[in-house]
């Protein structure tokens, strides 16, 4: 039986530095949860933390209903798996699936069945009998997952399991890892300090900076409804204007967009997605001029770089675009927005 | 170097190792062997006849330092790849105290540390005894062991026992399935080395044994005081066989990919 | 050993938990190291001041007299310079016949594998045994002055040179040498082998000869394992005892024979004399390892 997590007001020290600050966070029965964050940020220790590998200063762990916090590692009902696969090199791939299983006392002879019906799951039937050495990083991963699976965890967590990988082998895992929970329908920890990974693979995605929690949602919230201009930035978005916001309008350096709030604000962070902007000839409502300064390809697109024409000087916005839009450099155009997907930040950095 | 200097010099070194192993073996067969012939004029096993003799000081000799030497290695052994663990994956106060104090005993001579034990010993009536002498082996082989050990230790991931906790082994199951496993080239090593110094050791052995414990280096000084030189011979071959039994199934990690003796390349 | 996985309360800090957990891993080697081997030592010194006595009236307090004496003793000065040259010459020697070995023997492919087992094969042999091996095979009679006669080179016993049990102590050298030659070679293979062939590949794709890549990459790189090699090698030479034991002269002793003889003198007056000795070569040893460690630390920053 899977269950929820629940982590409760988690701090931690190491000595002078404060790793985690005050974390918050809840994590349905049965639901996938990424934590996101670049290096440093605190999404291991946390994931740790919740394993029982290591303590909280302060704060509780939650399976469920139930406190974890004086509960030692090996009885938790938890299975982690690393970035490194770290399959035992003294046993074959079937003892080191079973070993979960053999520390707590089954015999060998019970569990060839499990065994192989784990091996299967992992798409690696017959591989009992070889060696840790002898397999690929990414089989090596995947019987690492099936030796943590065996056990029937109530809680999977996954630290970073792909980074290791290389970058096609690494999509063909995440939906693995993805179908492997579908099936389970094990609540899922899963760190990672790559985006589009979290993206594809979270039912929600906990964001991390500096030790706190910046953000929690579904995937689609990061783009389209940032917290905070960290988030905005980490997820990809381009244009993060710091400007004021007079009864909706909202102004920088002489450029007027025109938003669906009618707010007043002295300072406000307008995030516009590259990509929900678009160029055309003529002005048009919900449009201003700019000139092109330069561009580049970003996967099959075109990211623009423009200079917003205005009286007071006007920003640089990134403009996405497919790629047979014709440019030219130094051209005068004019970019359309859309005041629906203007997403105005205005709490926690407005201070 | 160029190519043809390399072999003459590997094969006059390897002259060098064995010719002294044949003498032995010669004189440990030889009936009448007088100066100038070069091999023995006769041959007979008489010396491993008296070498084998249950009752005979060879025999006696093998027993108790069988003994000695196993208890040595193995508490040496263990008592050491703690401190090894300590040094290679630990930080605390005093660190380069207490590894200057396991490198003293390999700068000061056995015999400077044996005097004074020995005064101590007969205090605490520990001289004379089996243990005495065991107690004072520790001396010399627990610094071998915790620089093989520091040296195997810091080659070893820790993840590899988080991730036996995670599967939920206990404390003891990781160190008994997982770390003992992974680390057991580096064991083999310091046990061989424990072994083969306590086996050798002779001035602490006679001095906190107080010549009443015979292990078998005192039973061939013994026999080097004397004339027959077949029984040193066959008393040498005895004496040589269990460490290289040793050697035998620790060889492997003597030099290899992962050579337990850069540990002490470490001092 | 390892995480303490219970705590009492949520806010337990589990810092103290790892400095208990140290202790417990140095504690056995702590007692060991700590009673045995500072406790007999510090003994042995404090019975070289003329304390502890088993004969002599210590109330007389901390006296020099054994040093006095053992310093004046003619048999002590030439044993110390005896044992000086030996555990030098050991020493040096040792570390560059096994350092041209080592190379030699990386570079030789067949029958590489039966070479090294071959070379480590007398690293277990006990010193007892190397120095009666050394006896039979370089004594006036034994094998080598027998093929020497064979082939005409020497006539008869006395004309072959005495090399064991002679005053120079050459037989102590071949002895020592047959030991150390063999475990400084295993070690500086076991340093080759390591991530030092990375470097030397990466040396190779920028051109560098083999001779040039010896002195500039290999050479420095296993540099600290040959350091450590040379202390363990000379500290071992200059107090070991069974060997000069076996092939050494009634004069001059190795230091450790002439100590050994002030100890079980029937005169038990002697004995803190062999306390004062003891100190000495320990200081001695002691000294020259430090010497020599600064003078090849700063020869290694140098490079």
């Amino acid at each position: 039986m899977s269950s929820g997590v629940s982590a409760v007001n988690i701090k931690k020290n190491f000595g002078d530095n404060e790793v985690l600050k005050d974390i918050n966070l809840d994590v349905k029965e049965g639901e996938l949860v990424s934590i996101l964050g670049s290096s440093g940020c605190g999404k291991t220790t946390l994931l740790r933390i919740v394993a029982g590998l290591e303590y909280a200063s302060s704060g509780d762990v939650y399976f469920g209903n139930e406190l974890q916090n004086n509960i030692s590692v090996e009885k938790r009902s938890i299975a982690m798996v690393f970035q490194k696969a770290l399959l035992f090199p003294n046993m074959t791939i079937a003892e080191n699936i079973a070993f979960s299983l053999r520390a707590k006392g089954e015999k060998v002879e019970n569990l060839k069945k499990r065994v192989d019906e784990m091996l299967e799951l992992v798409r690696l039937p017959g591989f009992s009998n070889r060696r840790p050495g002898e397999l690929s990083g990414g089989q090596e991963q995947r019987v690492s997952l099936a030796r943590s699976l065996i056990r029937n965890p109530k809680v999977l967590l996954l630290d970073e399991p792909l980074s290791a990988l290389d970058a096609n082998l690494r999509v063909e895992m995440r939906t693995f890892i993805r179908e492997i929970h579908d099936n389970f329908k094990m609540t899922t920890l899963f760190v990672t300090h790559d985006q589009e990974e979290a993206m594809a693979i979270s039912d929600r995605i906990a964001f991390m900076d500096s030790g706190v929690l910046e953000q929690l949602g579904v995937p689609e919230s990061f783009v389209s409804a940032p917290e905070s201009a960290k988030v905005g930035k980490f997820f990809g978005c381009k244009n993060l204007l710091e400007g004021k916001l007079q009864n909706g309008k909202f102004t920088i350096k002489g450029l007027e967009l025109n938003t669906e709030e009618h707010l007043t604000r002295s300072r406000v962070i307008a995030a516009i997605r590259q990509e929900d902007l678009s160029l055309s000839e003529i002005g048009v409502p919900d449009s201003f001029a700019a000139q092109i300064i330069d561009w580049q390809f970003v996967g099959s697109r075109v990211l623009v770089r423009c200079d917003v024409i205005a009286d007071g000087g006007g920003p640089t916005v990134f403009v996405e675009v497919d790629r047979f839009e014709d440019l030219s450099r130094s051209a005068k155009i004019f970019i359309k927005y859309s005041p629906r997907r203007i997403h105005l930040i205005t709490s926690k950095d407005s201070n | 170097m160029k190519f043809n200097l390399r072999i003459p010099i590997i094969v006059l070194f390897l002259l060098y190792l064995f010719v002294p192993f044949i003498s032995i073996i010669f004189w440990s067969i030889a009936r009448g062997w007088r100066f100038p012939e070069l091999l023995p004029t006769s041959y007979s096993l008489r010396a491993f006849e008296i070498a084998i003799d249950p009752s005979g000081d060879i025999v006696q000799g093998v027993i108790t330092s069988t003994l000695i030497a196993l208890v040595v290695g193995v508490s040496a052994t263990l008592i050491g790849s703690f401190a090894g663990r300590a040094i290679a994956m630990h930080n605390f106060r005093l660190k380069k105290s207490f590894q200057f104090l396991v490198l003293a005993p390999l700068i000061v001579p056995g015999l400077a540390v044996t005097m004074g034990i020995q005064i101590l010993f007969i205090r605490y009536g520990l001289v004379d005894t089996v243990l005495g002498v065991c107690l004072a082996h520790l001396i010399p082989t627990v610094p071998y062991v915790v620089m093989i050990m520091t040296g195997t230790f810091a080659n070893f991931d820790r993840a590899y026992e988080e991730q036996g906790q995670v599967l939920g082994a206990s404390r003891l199951t990781v160190v008994r399935k997982v770390t003992i496993p992974m680390v057991i080239p580096g064991l083999s090593v310091s046990f061989l080395f424990a072994f083969v110094i306590s086996w050798s050791e002779y001035i602490l052995t006679l001095l906190v044994g107080g010549g009443s414990i015979k292990t078998l280096p005192l039973v061939l000084f013994s026999f080097l005081r004397g004339s027959d030189l077949p029984l040193v011979g066959a008393a040498s071959i005895v004496f040589m066989i269990p460490p290289l039994i040793l050697l035998r199934f620790t060889s492997k990690y003597l030099v290899g990919r992962s050579s337990s003796m850069t540990g002490l390349g470490s001092v | 050993m390892g995480v303490e996985t219970k705590r009492a309360t949520p806010t337990t800090f589990p810092v103290r938990e790892k400095r208990i957990r140290v202790l417990w891993l140095i504690l056995p080697t702590l007692l060991v190291l700590g009673i045995l081997f500072l406790g007999g030592f510090f003994f042995g010194v404090l019975q070289s001041f003329g304390l502890f006595s088993v004969v002599v009236d210590d109330s007389s307090g901390v006296s020099l007299d054994a040093y006095r004496a053992a310093l004046a003793s003619e048999k002590v000065r030439a044993g110390l310079a005896l044992t000086f040259r030996i555990a030098v010459l050991a020493t040096v020697l040792s570390t560059i016949i096994a350092l041209i070995l080592a190379i030699s023997i990386s570079r030789t492919k067949r029958f590489q594998k039966l070479i090294i087992s071959l070379t480590q094969f007398n690293i277990p042999i006990p010193h007892v045994v190397a120095a009666t091996a050394i006896l039979l095979t370089f004594s006036q009679s034994g094998i080598i002055s027998r093929v020497s006669n064979a082939i005409g080179l020497t006539e008869g016993t006395s004309d072959f040179p005495i090399i064991t049990n002679d005053p120079s102590g050459f037989g102590i050298l071949l002895s020592f040498l047959w030991k150390e030659i063999p475990f400084m070679c295993i070690l500086i293979l076991g340093a080759l082998r390591g991530p030092v062939t990375a470097l030397d590949e990466t040396a190779k794709t920028l051109g560098a000869s083999y001779s040039y890549r010896l002195r500039k990459v290999i050479i420095p790189y296993i540099f600290p394992s040959i350091l450590s090699g040379t202390i363990i090698v000379f500290a071992f030479t200059f107090g070991s005892f069974e060997v000069p034991f076996i092939l050494g002269q009634p004069y001059p002793p190795m230091l450790s024979v002439a100590t050994y003889e002030f100890y079980t003198d029937r005169d038990l007056v002697n004995r803190p004399i062999a306390m004062a000795l003891a100190t000495l070569t320990s200081l001695s040893i002691a000294f020259l390892v430090l010497i020599y460690m600064r003078v090849t630390r700063r020869e290694t920053r140098k490079k």
